[in-house]
């Protein structure tokens, strides 16, 4: 059955929403990481984070219908995903705001720490729950995700610390990580059909793979790449794998009818 | 909000029609169309309405609409010239037309070479008829109308299929009598786009019943996707399928035990003697026809009553018999050899084998013999069924036919061999076989059962036009000559419009010889049609209504056709106007009723630009040019359906008074209703209004003509077409007489039996005449109704493209997606169709269910004036196909079909 | 308990779109939006070719992964089984349309018409009208379910209880009716019939079956 002919992209979530994902997710992991790596110039990269997820919260409302309305989105924390999200979102700002502005202290330091930890987890969750692409909708979608954020984030903290605390090791395990995680992501058994046409369609595959190298190189030895030079790959890397998944793979499953039907 | 209000109404936008609705109209505005639930019950298809109806409240708040009445500013016509409309109230506009009509009524009715100085032009398949108000009165009291500039009839209808079915069994159209059928075998039939809501309900019903459908066509349509089956086959070469199980029944199977030899025996021309001329042997004294009767040894007339067993086969020598040949000449013979019309059939059908004609349909033999097999394993043979108290053969086999199978070359084969196939196992009018649903050209038109009747030589009476010397009409009365060329189109009112409609036009640029050249009409008034787009070959179309001098266009839009016309009459659409309707027995497309009776079409709300009921433009009109009186009385004597005045009761209109639309509506609704009752009821314009239609039961049993040929002891003319051989030698003498040798080609058809004589081969070699190599277009073009717009006059209404477009095809031409591949094409790529006499630009749909050979472009958009439809941006095949006499055959019609080649735009 | 749901007859559907055009007009939905639909689909290679005609709508789910998704609460389910958005509270971000497998919800970002900005008189009057930026879909015309139950009336057998699409159907294909009534038209279609539901293995017990 050539299925083919039924896939198309998703238009919903086109490149605001991949700047949540880039921008926000990004944010978070460079929080996750310049916190414990002690990086140089520490409230200012909060500060940055902050402004990155704040960023993130800014696309999605530009891309949704009634921004307006914006507050109601954490009323179903229970179930959503996006809920959860937005308040790890706020809860970050407002402890990174408290933090940085008004009252340097570990303990919000650390409650800042958690919510970012809380709103990567939450947004790598997001695509997964949509069931609609089967490219999202995957085991490893989230774990992935969760992987790029935080490698981006290293990335960032590269860039701005180069100097910073066990940099090369962390960026060595984050991109071996991203590396394992998008090779199971790319393989994963349960992929169906949909799965892997939109794996193999457009050069998807490659852009994929493309990315994921990229950030791999991240983990070569130091002498090869400064950790600035690392971070831009992981920047790079990162960035242009959660573009092929949210843009390019988005496509959605189509609705047929099972074979036996047919006959 | 008040509680909306739900107003009946009738939609007959197509040849399906008319359905019931209602419209959901909330304070004032109408804002929902559903089913006329109230008919549940008593209409076929419970009151259902198809996709049309949902686009009528659009139709009807249209912002694109021509809004007003219309001048042309620019004298020039011609497709470069743009009109420069200039508004004008109603009252200019009715004079201008009026002023033109009565220089007409001056200057002779007629003009100098004898054709009528009024044209007038209507759509498809006499659905205007619905919206005509009282038009059709001011027209008839004209006068001489020349109706027979056609708008793409002959090419778009089942032309052929028309003629022959009401020749044979009084079959305008032939449907299957779906309750009872077990098998349709069909040839491109698609019932799912143009069997309107009765037809969908009642195949929906019988698929789940079990009906087996076969569809048997070049692309898979929306009706093949509800079918069994689905078989492509080459374009054109339906008749040799056809051929091949003819030949599979009668060669390969044992005919006497699978054939309906009783059927045969007595309800057909299969045992009488056919002579050594090919003409009926007949008595010498009372002149009938002879058969053989194997019992007696001896040849007996065909209603001798002591004829026992005629025989079907054999050679049988007669002593003394007559053959009356054309112009009524006798041969006589002594001793002479006849042989049953069923013996030279199964000479005929001899060569067509299946492996022939696989070969010819590019289908595997096998397949054409399982269908053959299956067609005689299905028909039951033996069975009976009681329906309305009366006991009927039971033969639920049904073979039915499309567009492009059932016009055009090869489409009297295909007919003939259809029909003849049916009657080997006697499935002809009786219950789950082929049924005429309607007749159009026969009278009386409102009763098919009626029009039977007896004629000579056992069949039943035609009233074919005249193609003796005395009575032939060398002078064409009107500018298609239908009486003078299409013996079979018959003299009636819609005759005209199925005579060869396209000729006027050919012939307009093209005289033949020895013909008079058709004039532009003086005035020529076009409703609900776009022959600029609907026609074939429209580039010539434009060059000749550059010369018509005056064009009034009755116009919902600004259009490709009206782009011509001096006036725009904007008249009330469907759900403004008002007009009451026959609904109900058997008619149009696949209606099968219960009922019969009346419907009321009303204007549902205020119509919200400035147009006019067309009664009322119809009035107006017979007032301005004198003609009130007469359009009066004409409406009195019963012209609207009913006569206003009965010894039981007088709703007559007094001649002299100019009554408007309503006044004139309620009294036909009124005698409508007393007549329908026997006198019971009197119900007027407003109990209709609220009630919607008014219903009396109607028998079943109508459905079957089967019972009338019994009762009055009649046969079918088949297999063997002696009158129409003929009738082809009188036309022939008499053309010659003329000098005319043009139509010698069409004469060929007039055959007794029709022979394959390779119909695809005209339209393959087509391109030779434009000095063009055959074999660069390399593609079959061919068209498909969408249910969605056909016959709709509709294509300006957006939501109907809005959800057409989940229908393929619709937004794009149709191609084998493996041949698109090999072109180096993506969906969705635009490509150029060129034919000989034209390119089309397109986007391609790569699909499956389609030959490699073929093309199919949907309906027929490729508008440039007309608003919304002008956006849908599809192509259509009509300015591809070539106006020629090549083309058209001896019916007078053309087919859709047109080799092309493609290319890829860069 | 009452399960509203639909058993839809492939064998009957002829694909003409009746029910979305009359679902669009009773909805107001503006151009390019289909709260139901038949897919036209070609299955298999020429000559071995299917084409068949799938009516598609929002399936109900006894799992709605729309509603589970949902940031803002604004889906709702209700006790007899139907899936609605609460307009007032949808803030259009558009996740549920990616939750949901069924091609089954649609967001209007404006306020245009089949005549673009020009809206006429009937189009004035859609309910859709003040419906802008949120996301939109079937609600199995609850409003007439309601009313008629309070009329008396029995959805599925009373066209003016029943949903609009299937009083529209040319073909009747389209069957309404309380599922977990066992004696119900829908009930015993789907009893009878060689029955299916689309994509369950997403797990979300879809209210509308198939039968062929």
């Amino acid at each position: 059955m050539a299925v083919g002919r039924y896939m198309e992209r998703q238009r919903v979530w086109e490149w605001l929403a991949l700047g949540n994902f880039l921008l926000g997710g990004a944010g978070g992991g460079l929080y996750i990481v310049a916190l414990p790596v002690q990086a140089s110039g520490l409230n200012l990269l909060s500060q940055l984070s902050a402004a990155l997820v704040v960023a993130g919260l800014l696309c999605v409302m530009a891309e949704a219908g009634r921004p307006s309305r914006a507050v109601g989105v954490v009323r179903n924390i229970k179930t959503s995903w996006m809920s959860r999200e937005a308040l790890f979102a706020s809860g970050f700002i407002l402890f990174t705001a408290l933090d940085t502005l008004i009252l340097p202290s570990m303990t919000l330091k650390t409650l800042a720490w958690a919510s970012a930890l809380g709103y990567v987890v939450c947004q790598s969750f997001m695509p997964a729950a949509a069931k609609k692409i089967p490219a999202w909708n995957t085991p490893a979608t989230a774990p992935l995700f969760i992987a790029l954020s935080i490698a981006a984030g290293a990335g960032i903290t590269g860039l701005a610390s180069p100097a910073a605390n066990q940099l090369h090791m962390i960026n060595t395990a984050l991109a071996a990580s991203v590396l394992a995680v998008g090779a199971s992501y790319a393989t994963w058994p349960g992929a169906t059909e949909y799965f892997r046409q939109a794996l193999k369609r457009e050069g998807n595959v490659i852009y994929l793979a493309g990315g994921l190298l990229i950030t791999a190189l991240a983990a070569a030895p130091a002498m090869l790449f400064s950790n600035q030079t690392a971070g831009l790959l992981l920047i790079t890397g990162t960035s242009v794998v959660k573009y092929t998944i949210i843009i390019r793979m988005s496509y959605k499953l189509p609705v047929l009818p099972p074979l036996e039907a047919l006959r | 909000m008040n509680q909306p209000t739900k107003l009946p109404t009738y939609c007959y936008q197509c040849v399906c029609g008319p359905d019931l609705l209602k419209v959901v109209v909330k304070d004032g505005v109408p804002v929902a169309v559903e089913p006329n639930f109230d008919a549940v019950d008593k209409h076929p298809a419970a009151g259902r309405v198809c996709v049309k109806a949902y686009g009528l409240i659009q139709k009807m708040y249209n912002p694109r609409r021509v809004k007003q009445p219309m001048v042309r500013g620019n004298r020039r016509k011609g497709l470069d010239q743009d009109p420069e409309w200039v508004p004008v109230s109603w009252d200019e506009a009715l004079d201008i037309v009026a002023g033109k009509l009565l220089d007409i009524r001056r200057r002779g009715l007629v003009d100098d070479v004898g054709y009528p100085r009024l044209a007038v032009t209507l759509g498809g398949a006499g659905t205007p008829q619905a919206y005509f108000g009282t038009l059709n009165v001011f027209l008839a009291v004209w006068g001489p109308v020349d109706y027979s500039l056609g708008s793409g009839q002959g090419v778009k209808c089942y032309h052929t299929e028309h003629l022959f079915g009401e020749y044979w069994h009084r079959a305008f159209i032939i449907a299957h009598d779906a309750p009872y059928t077990r098998l349709v075998i069909s040839f491109g039939h698609n019932d799912n786009a143009a069997g309107g809501v009765t037809g969908a309900w009642r195949n929906a019903e019988a698929r789940v019943r079990g009906m087996k459908w076969i569809q048997i066509e070049p692309h898979l349509s929306v009706t093949g996707a509800t079918a069994d089956e689905w078989i492509p086959i080459r374009p054109k070469t339906d008749a040799a399928f056809l051929y091949g199980m003819l030949h599979s029944v009668l060669h390969e199977m044992s005919w006497r035990e699978v054939c309906d030899l009783g059927f045969l025996k007595w309800r057909t021309n299969s045992p009488y003697l056919i002579g050594p001329n090919g003409y009926y042997l007949r008595d010498p004294v009372t002149k009938k026809p002879l058969i053989w009767d194997s019992i007696a040894g001896e040849a007996k007339a065909y209603d001798d009553k002591s004829l026992r067993n005629p025989a079907l086969e054999g050679e049988y020598v007669i002593k003394h018999a007559v053959e009356i040949g054309p112009d009524n000449e006798v041969t006589e013979h002594r001793g002479v050899v006849g042989r049953p019309s069923f013996s030279l059939l199964l000479e005929h059908v001899k060569p067509y084998t299946p492996e022939w004609a696989g070969g010819v349909c590019d289908v595997n033999p096998k397949t054409i013999r399982r269908l053959a097999r299956e067609f005689v394993s299905n028909a039951m043979v033996g069975a009976e069924v009681t329906v309305d108290g009366v006991k009927m053969p039971l033969r639920p086999v049904a073979i039915l036919m499309g567009k492009t199978v059932t016009n055009g070359w090869g489409a009297y084969q295909a007919v003939w061999a259809r029909a003849v196939l049916q009657s080997l196992v006697g499935a002809v009018e009786v219950p789950g076989s082929i049924l005429g649903v309607t007749i159009r050209l026969n009278r009386p038109m409102l009763d098919r059962l009626e029009s039977v009747k007896v004629g000579e030589d056992g069949f039943m009476a035609q009233s074919l036009n005249p193609t003796d010397s005395e009575r032939w009409e060398a002078r064409p009365r009107v500018r298609n000559a239908y009486k003078t060329l299409s013996p079979l189109v018959l003299d009636s009112s819609w005759s005209q419009a199925l005579g060869p409609a396209h000729l006027p036009w050919l012939f307009m640029k093209h005289p033949p010889e020895n013909w008079p050249a058709p004039t532009p009409p003086d005035v020529w008034m076009i409703y609900r049609t776009n022959p600029m787009i609907s026609h074939w070959d429209t580039n010539l179309l434009a060059e000749c209504l550059k010369d018509f001098p005056f064009i009034a266009a009755f116009a919902y839009t600004h259009d490709e056709t009206n782009w011509f016309a001096d006036v725009l009459l904007p008249d009330n659409t469907d759900l403004e106007g008002i007009q009451l309707y026959r609904v109900g027995g058997t008619s149009y497309q696949e209606q099968f009723w219960e009922y019969v009776g009346v419907a009321i079409r009303q204007p549902v709300a205020e119509p919200p630009f400035n147009t006019m009921d067309l009664t009322d433009i119809a009035t107006e009109l017979a007032d301005r040019t004198g003609l009130l009186r007469e359009y009066n009385t004409a409406i009195n004597r019963g012209i609207l359906g009913f006569k206003l005045k009965t010894p039981t009761y007088d709703y007559s209109l007094d001649p002299e008074r100019k009554y408007k639309a309503e006044e004139i509506w309620d009294r036909v609704c009124r005698a409508a209703t007393m007549t329908l009752s026997n006198g019971r009821c009197e119900y007027g314009l407003e109990w209709f209004k609220r009630h919607g239609f008014f219903l009396i039961p109607y028998k079943r049993i109508n459905w079957y003509l089967h019972p009338v040929m019994v009762a009055k002891k009649l046969r079918y003319e088949l297999p063997y077409q002696e009158r129409i051989k003929k009738v082809g030698v009188e036309l022939r003498r008499r053309l010659h007489e003329h000098n005319i040798t043009w139509w010698d080609r069409q004469l060929e058809e007039y055959q007794a039996m029709p022979e394959w004589d390779d119909p695809p081969k005209i339209f393959e070699e087509l391109p030779r005449r434009f000095g063009k190599d055959p074999k660069e277009y390399r593609f079959w073009l061919v068209t498909s109704r969408s249910m969605q717009y056909s016959w709709g006059a509709n294509v300006a209404v957006p939501v109907l493209a809005d959800v057409a477009k989940h229908v393929m095809g619709h937004r794009a031409v149709m191609m084998n997606e493996e041949v698109g591949r090999r072109m180096g094409l993506k969906e969705g790529d635009e490509i150029w169709i060129e034919s000989p006499i034209g390119r089309v630009k397109g986007r391609v749909l790569l699909r499956q269910g389609i030959r490699p050979d073929t093309l199919v472009a949907l309906q027929q958009f490729g508008h440039w004036v007309t608003p919304v439809a002008k956006d849908i941006n599809t192509p259509n095949m009509n300015k591809l196909v070539p106006l020629t006499l090549e083309s058209t055959d001896g019916t007078g019609s053309g087919a859709d079909v047109v080799k092309v080649k493609v290319e890829k735009v860069r | 308990m009452t399960r509203w749901g639909m058993a839809i007859d492939l064998r009957r559907c002829i694909g003409c779109q009746t029910c979305t055009i009359a679902c669009k007009l009773d909805n107001g939905t503006p151009p390019n939006i289909y709260w139901r639909l038949v897919k036209d689909i070609e299955i298999g290679r020429y000559p071995n070719v299917k084409r068949i005609f799938l009516p598609l709508q929002c399936m109900h789910c006894a799992e709605p992964p729309c509603l589970a998704v949902c940031p803002t609460t604004a889906t709702q389910k209700r006790e007899d089984g139907i899936v609605y958005i609460d307009y007032s509270r949808c803030i259009g971000c558009g996740y549920c349309i990616l939750a949901c497998p069924y091609d089954a919800r649609w967001l209007v970002k404006e306020r245009r018409g089949f005549f673009n900005s020009e809206l006429t008189k009937p189009e004035q009057l859609s309910p859709l009208n003040d419906k802008i930026g949120v996301c939109t879909k079937c609600d199995f015309c609850m409003d007439r379910i309601d009313e008629g139950l309070a009329r008396g009336l029995n959805p599925g057998v009373d066209p003016e209880a029943t949903p609009v699409c299937v009083g529209s159907c040319i073909a009747k294909a389209l069957v309404f009716g309380d599922l977990d009534d066992p004696d119900s038209e829908v009930s015993r279609i789907v009893r009878e019939r060689p029955a299916f539901r689309l994509l369950t293995e997403m797990g979300t017990e879809p209210s509308i079956y198939y039968v062929w």
